[in-house]
């Protein structure tokens, strides 16, 4: 893989993931403030799912450049978004497979009140880890991404 | 839900006995052949997919119907202890 390559599917990886995270505010808000499930709410925890879970295989599959070509750098420099990635990666499995229970416990319990209320939870722990993974993310990015 | 709840799981489980029991650096991973996060991904979403199985076909709608209602406290309980966690162990 080039490196103007790597650096593209870098940022197609962190812009799908941060549409993800918004488009997955509008499943929780609408739980949050609805009593059923409308379809529109289902569409959207859906494609939130699926917008989380393709940037997801996208990190993983640049993860092995990441680890040949930038990663040594950063050990090099003792820098502390080593250790960060790390948190990223483990947050960011947290993230989408919760997601994905909180969109499938929604389709499957949708109906009981117990079965939304613990759809919101999965959704809304998935966006919690989902945006704190964004965090260090942009973080880790821009400290191996100088602009200069 | 299972599945929500067995991957991150089984996912930070891995991790965190890699880190007690092979005293894990996680600098180590660039001297690495072989990627342990890879396995330990396949190897937790397995393990998600199969509580969700086990939970589909042996819990009944009634016996869902009561786990489901205590789901947002299970799910918070669960799921927060594991994400500290795993900042803490990198």
């Amino acid at each position: 893989m080039t490196p103007t390559l790597f650096a593209l599917l870098e940022r197609v990886h962190g812009h799908l993931a941060l549409l993800g995270l918004a488009l997955l505010l509008h499943p929780i808000v609408s739980l949050m403030r609805r009593k059923g499930v409308p379809w529109w709410t289902q569409a959207t925890a859906d494609l939130a799912a699926l917008l989380l879970a393709a940037p997801f295989g996208l990190g993983w599959w640049i993860y092995s450049d990441y680890r040949a070509h930038v990663k040594g750098g950063l050990y090099a420099t003792k820098s502390p978004a080593l250790p960060a990635f790390e948190t990223k990666e483990h947050l960011a499995v947290f993230a989408m497979a919760l997601a994905i229970a909180g969109t499938l416990t929604l389709r499957l319990a949708g109906k009981d009140p117990g079965g939304r209320r613990t759809a919101l939870a999965l959704l809304l722990s998935a966006w919690c880890c989902g945006v704190v993974t964004g965090v260090i993310g942009m973080w880790v990015s821009a400290v191996t991404t100088h602009a200069w | 839900m299972a599945f929500g709840l067995g991957t991150p799981v089984s996912y930070a489980t891995q991790r965190l006995l890699a880190w007690l029991l092979l005293h894990e650096d996680p600098a180590m991973v660039v001297s690495q052949v072989h990627t342990p996060f890879t396995w330990r991904l396949f190897l937790a979403i397995l393990h998600g997919v199969l509580l969700g199985l086990i939970a589909a076909v042996g819990l009944s709608d009634d016996r869902a119907g009561r786990v489901l209602a205590w789901g947002p406290w299970i799910v918070t309980g669960v799921i927060v202890p594991y994400a500290v966690s795993m900042v803490l162990v990198p």
